[in-house]
Formats: C-alpha cells, sequence, structure tokens
C-alpha cells in the first residue's frame, strides 16, 4: 500500500465504489461487480442513484447527433418482428428453427447495413470470414447480438434484451442443415460476453447455419440435447 | 420537451405502447447517441450501441418509476453505462485519433456554458473550485469514460496518485454542491 492510499479518504467506502462506477473510471471487472451488486443491493442502488444526479448536469455537454434513420428500423424490426411465434403451438426445436429463419432475415438484413458494414471496414479483407447472427426473440423478451471471428474463433455476445429467471441458464446451440443441435455451451450472465469455440466447431460455424438459444436448468441441458423452450434464434450471415 | 412529458412517454412505453416509445426515440435519441458517439468515439459502433439502448429503455422502462432520478437523467446513465461498458469489452478497433481529438472538443459545449448558469450549473461553478488539471480529470472522465489508468496516463502521473485526485475530488465536489 502506497502513502497515499493511506491517506485517501474514500479509500474503500461504498461511497467511493458509487462515485467511481458512475463517473466511469472502473475496469471492466469491477463495472460488472457494480450491475451484479445493484440487482441485489438497493441501499447501493440509491448511492449510485445519488450520484448519478449529483453528475448529470455534467452531461448537457453531449452535443446532440441525430441518428441515421436505419437505427430506429433496425430497433423496430428486434423489438416487434418476434411477437409471432408467441402463438405457435409446441413443436420440435428443429421445426421452429426452420420456421423462423423466414422471419428472422429479413430482420438480420437490414440489421447487417447498420451493423456489420461500418464494423467490416475496421477489418482488414484477408483474415476469414466473420459471421454475425441477430437471435431475436421467440415468445420472449430474450435477444442477443452473434458475432463470430474465425480468427480467434471467439464468439461475441451482446445481451440485448430479456433476463433468465432464477435457477435456469441461457445455453446456445448452432444447428446445420438436417444435422442435430450442438450445444456451444451455457451463456455467462454479462452485457457482452465471450465464449471460446473449439476448432471443430469453429470451421462447422463458417459452414452458416443458425444460433438458437434455450432455457434450460442451471449449468445447462442435462440430456446433451435441448430440453427447455427456444427463447431466441437467428440466421448466420456472413459479413 | 418537458420532464414531465418524457417522465409519461417512459410509463406508457413501459405498458409496450409503440406509439410513446417511437415519440421518446424521436425526443431523446439524438442527446443519448451524442452519448454513445462521444464514449465510443466510433460512428458504427455508437449506432449498434444505441439500438441496445433503446432496447434496453423498452425493456426496463418500467423501473424508471422507481428511480429517483429525471427521466432524461435516466435515459442518459442508461446510455453512458452501456457506452461504457461496451468501450471495456471491445477489442482494439483501430480508430483514427486525430479525428476523434478533432470531433471532440474537450470544453463544455454551447449548451453547456448555456446552462451553467442556472441551478444545474452549480457542478461547473464546482469544479472551478477544484485546480483545474483535476476538474478536467473530473469532467473528462465522466464524458469519455475513461479509465484511472487512461486518465494517469493522458495527465502523466502514477496510477495511485490520478486515483487519490479523482476521489478527492469527488468529495469536494460533493460537500460542494450540498453546501
Amino acid at each position: 500500500m502506497t502513502l497515499e492510499d493511506k491517506n485517501d479518504p474514500m479509500k474503500g467506502s461504498d461511497n467511493t465504489l458509487a462515485a467511481e462506477y458512475v463517473v466511469g473510471v472502473l475496469s471492466m471487472a469491477d463495472r460488472r461487480k457494480v450491475a451484479a451488486r445493484m440487482r441485489r443491493d438497493d441501499v447501493f442502488v440509491k448511492l449510485v442513484e445519488t450520484w448519478e444526479a449529483k453528475l448529470s448536469p455534467l452531461a448537457d455537454s453531449y452535443l446532440e447527433v441525430e441518428p441515421p434513420a436505419t437505427v430506429k428500423l433496425a430497433i423496430d424490426r428486434i423489438l416487434y418482428d418476434g411477437n409471432h411465434s408467441a402463438t405457435m403451438q409446441p413443436e420440435s426445436l428443429w421445426q421452429r428453427l426452420t420456421f423462423w429463419r423466414g422471419l428472422t432475415s429479413v430482420a438480420f438484413a437490414l440489421l447487417i447495413a447498420v451493423i456489420a458494414v461500418p464494423l467490416a471496414t475496421h477489418r482488414p479483407p484477408e483474415i476469414g470470414i466473420q459471421l454475425m447472427a441477430l437471435l431475436a426473440p421467440k415468445g420472449s423478451d430474450v435477444s442477443y447480438l452473434a458475432y463470430y471471428d474465425p480468427r480467434t474463433r471467439q464468439l461475441s455476445l451482446s445481451h440485448l434484451s430479456g433476463e433468465r429467471n432464477a435457477g435456469l441458464d441461457f445455453e446456445l446451440w448452432a444447428i446445420e442443415g438436417q444435422e442435430m443441435p450442438i450445444s456451444l455451451g451455457v451463456i455467462p450472465p454479462g452485457n457482452r460476453v465471450r465464449v471460446r469455440l473449439d476448432s471443430k466447431i469453429g470451421s462447422h460455424l463458417s459452414k452458416g447455419g443458425i444460433l438458437a438459444i434455450s432455457t434450460e436448468p442451471a449449468g445447462g441441458s442435462p440430456t446433451g440435447q435441448a430440453t427447455g423452450p427456444v427463447v431466441a434464434a437467428g440466421d448466420l450471415h456472413q459479413i | 420537451m418537458m420532464h414531465h412529458d418524457i417522465t409519461k412517454l417512459i410509463v406508457r412505453t413501459s405498458m409496450k405502447d409503440r406509439a410513446a416509445f417511437d415519440e421518446l426515440y424521436r425526443h431523446t435519441s439524438a442527446k443519448l447517441f451524442g452519448v454513445c458517439l462521444r464514449i465510443l468515439k466510433d460512428r458504427g459502433e455508437a449506432e449498434e450501441a444505441l439500438q441496445e439502448v433503446f432496447i434496453k429503455i423498452w425493456s426496463k422502462a418500467d423501473r424508471c418509476a422507481v428511480s429517483e432520478l429525471s427521466p432524461i437523467s435516466w435515459l442518459v446513465a442508461i446510455a453512458r453505462n452501456h457506452a461504457i461498458d461496451r468501450l471495456r469489452a471491445r477489442a482494439k478497433l483501430p480508430v483514427d485519433i486525430a479525428d476523434a481529438l478533432e470531433i471532440f472538443d474537450p470544453e463544455p459545449g454551447p449548451e453547456a456554458k448555456l446552462v451553467a448558469i442556472g441551478e444545474r450549473g452549480r457542478i461547473y461553478g464546482c469544479l472551478d473550485e477544484l485546480e483545474k488539471v483535476k476538474g478536467d480529470a473530473v469532467r473528462s472522465a465522466y464524458l469519455d469514460g475513461e479509465t484511472y489508468a487512461e486518465l494517469a496516463t493522458r495527465y502523466a502521473v502514477p496510477l495511485n496518485t490520478m486515483r487519490t485526485w479523482l476521489r478527492r475530488s469527488l468529495i469536494r465536489l460533493k460537500e460542494c454542491l450540498e453546501r
């Protein structure tokens, strides 16, 4: 411990942590801890809100910039396109996915213009085929955006909406052609999570197919195949 | 648009009223896009973030009612926190720093200078009571979501010094605002 640490009047207090979270200086790991705490500690939430309120006039310095119209269109597709599946009868995982393939491709065509193009322009073309999928809600409010980089074999998932129920996990599945779904594992909680895939599954994904999320008992499906309802799904697209 | 109007739109959005959500988007998307753009300094990523922010707003609108924040501050807090989370999580994408610096003036914008006259402007008076460099550090931590490490590099001070500076500055700021 340094001299400065000893003299630090706010070191270690909840008040400091709340202030640091709001001002935005914490690392990703610390921000995640704070976010987890805010889900279960209302007193701490009040501290954070006090700081948000105190510092909020600083936000007046953010200049207004009109976003392109494609953003709102993409939001509407994500929020409203998944509604149709709510009335569907229970079917096999595979049947449901075949039906959804058509629904999500429309949403995705638009989304790809918004997200994939700017993303792709940041990367040199020679690094292999990257894939994206919008996992749109299926009779739920769960949605994720998935991005797969074959170079690192990392699948990045951005959590867009919907929470898992207590004691349950979200499990991610890849489906290609008429084959049985392959589990890509339980999705860790968090706004942005990464899953590293083994090379066999990685090359499998590169052929395209569908990603789907099912609700499973904590720790994942006990059978190796989806046992719970599919809550989100979408086609993989090359970008 | 007045605060209570935004509140009404958020309440109606929490009841999944699409028309209210559309209107809320019309009135607040430019501000929230400005937040995402300044923090992420990348147009494509800011558009993606804004999209995610409004999906969060749609699904979490009911929580605004229990928050003590003003509705616009609640919306800005969602956008700021989401953009900062993305900033921390993202792989290092090449960003043209020169372009970014040109677009994002570190001084308060004209709007802020105007607002500084009123009650909300007290925070600027309190920041001015701090040593200039420390006031600037608080401001840019807040507006750009910089980490302690980034601030320490920029101000060429050890990490612990920056941490102590910022924590003390926040305490003094709080005392000044509560005076």
